[in-house]
């Protein structure tokens, strides 16, 4: 992993946690829905939180590769992943996200994630193990600039 | 649950015309997903155009799988609008023209002081505008929503005239 690279990336989530994720349905088409995400200090994961019964659950569970893309318009600046998701299990890494994205989001008068408002089963914590991501910050910068660009 | 169409519609245009930046998943063909950001302006159909740099991966997508699904958020009242549709390249020139305009007005808007990308494209022609039809949008707010089920909450709006409308996705977000 590139570290440094690493770091600019997680920076960004933490500065803009909010995201799309784009999984796949049983027939073959995308499917996107918002999320609102943190980083691993660590390692190249991204944790969201969601409920057993969202599409994008069950499409995790039928096949574990997801894009996932921020975006920052006045910033001019987007990140784009791919990974693969799992369910996360450690109760010490749940408590870690849980305790992340209320911090993040604190300052929100309602920082609850729309999921919260949703009956739609058991909460469940995923991660999703980054295999590529590009962070392109474009304020400023002539398209094939390669400056725009960080990439893990 | 029963929606007034004409109302819900106009809720969909009035939430495009003041979110017009979202992210779109499309799927290789390898199953494989794709998220990208777009710049998205709409027609009175309710259908969804974009462009994009020719030969992206979103592009090389849409070729070989032309279903495609957008999501745009707004942070401050917690709505989301989501589109899953099919997608075709505009070649009509006046609508292709009309879009890059518009595109060209929206992003200029939305970020003043520093011309985004599509700006650029739009300028050098290098790009490539599509039109994504779905049959239905789904919209919800979920600021000041309490804990609710999955129809309290999304409101299914069909984009095809019809009077009314009585359906609810059980598939949730």
């Amino acid at each position: 992993m590139n570290t440094e690279a690493y770091n600019d990336i997680r920076t960004y989530i933490d500065r803009n946690p909010i995201a799309t994720l784009g999984t796949i349905n049983p027939d073959g088409s995308p499917h996107g829905a918002v999320i609102y995400v943190c980083a691993d200090n660590h390692h190249s994961i991204v944790y969201f939180i969601t409920k057993q019964a969202t599409k994008k659950y069950q499409n995790i569970t039928e096949r574990n590769q997801v894009g996932l893309t921020i975006v920052n318009p006045p910033e001019n600046s987007t990140l784009q992943a791919n990974g693969h998701a799992f369910e996360v299990q450690d109760p010490l890494v749940i408590d870690m996200v849980m305790k992340k994205i209320a911090h993040d989001h604190a300052s929100a008068r309602d920082w609850l994630p729309p999921i919260a408002k949703l009956r739609a089963g058991a909460y469940v914590i995923v991660g999703v193990e980054l295999t590529e991501a590009r962070l392109a910050q474009f304020k400023g910068m002539t398209i094939g600039d390669e400056r725009i660009f960080t990439k893990l | 649950m029963t929606i007034d169409i004409s109302e819900s519609r106009e809720h969909v245009r009035e939430f495009l015309k003041n979110n017009s930046v979202g992210v779109l998943a499309t799927a290789s063909n390898m199953g494989k997903p794709h998220a990208a950001t777009v710049y998205v302006t709409f027609d009175q159909d309710l259908n969804i155009y974009f462009l994009t740099r020719k030969g992206t991966r979103k592009s090389q997508n849409i070729h070989s799988n032309n279903q495609a699904a957008l999501s745009i958020y707004n942070a401050a009242s917690q709505t989301t609008l989501q589109a899953e549709g099919s997608v075709i390249e505009v070649s009509d020139t006046s609508k292709v023209q009309w879009v890059a305009n518009d595109i060209w007005r929206i992003a200029t808007q939305a970020s003043p002081n520093s011309p985004p990308p599509q700006t650029q494209l739009i300028g050098a022609g290098d790009y490539a505008v599509y039109k994504l039809s779905a049959p239905s949008l789904r919209l919800a707010t979920f600021k000041g929503q309490g804990a609710a089920s999955p129809e309290q909450v999304f409101n299914i709006v069909p984009t095809q005239e019809e009077s009314h409308f009585n359906a609810y996705d059980k598939n949730v977000n």
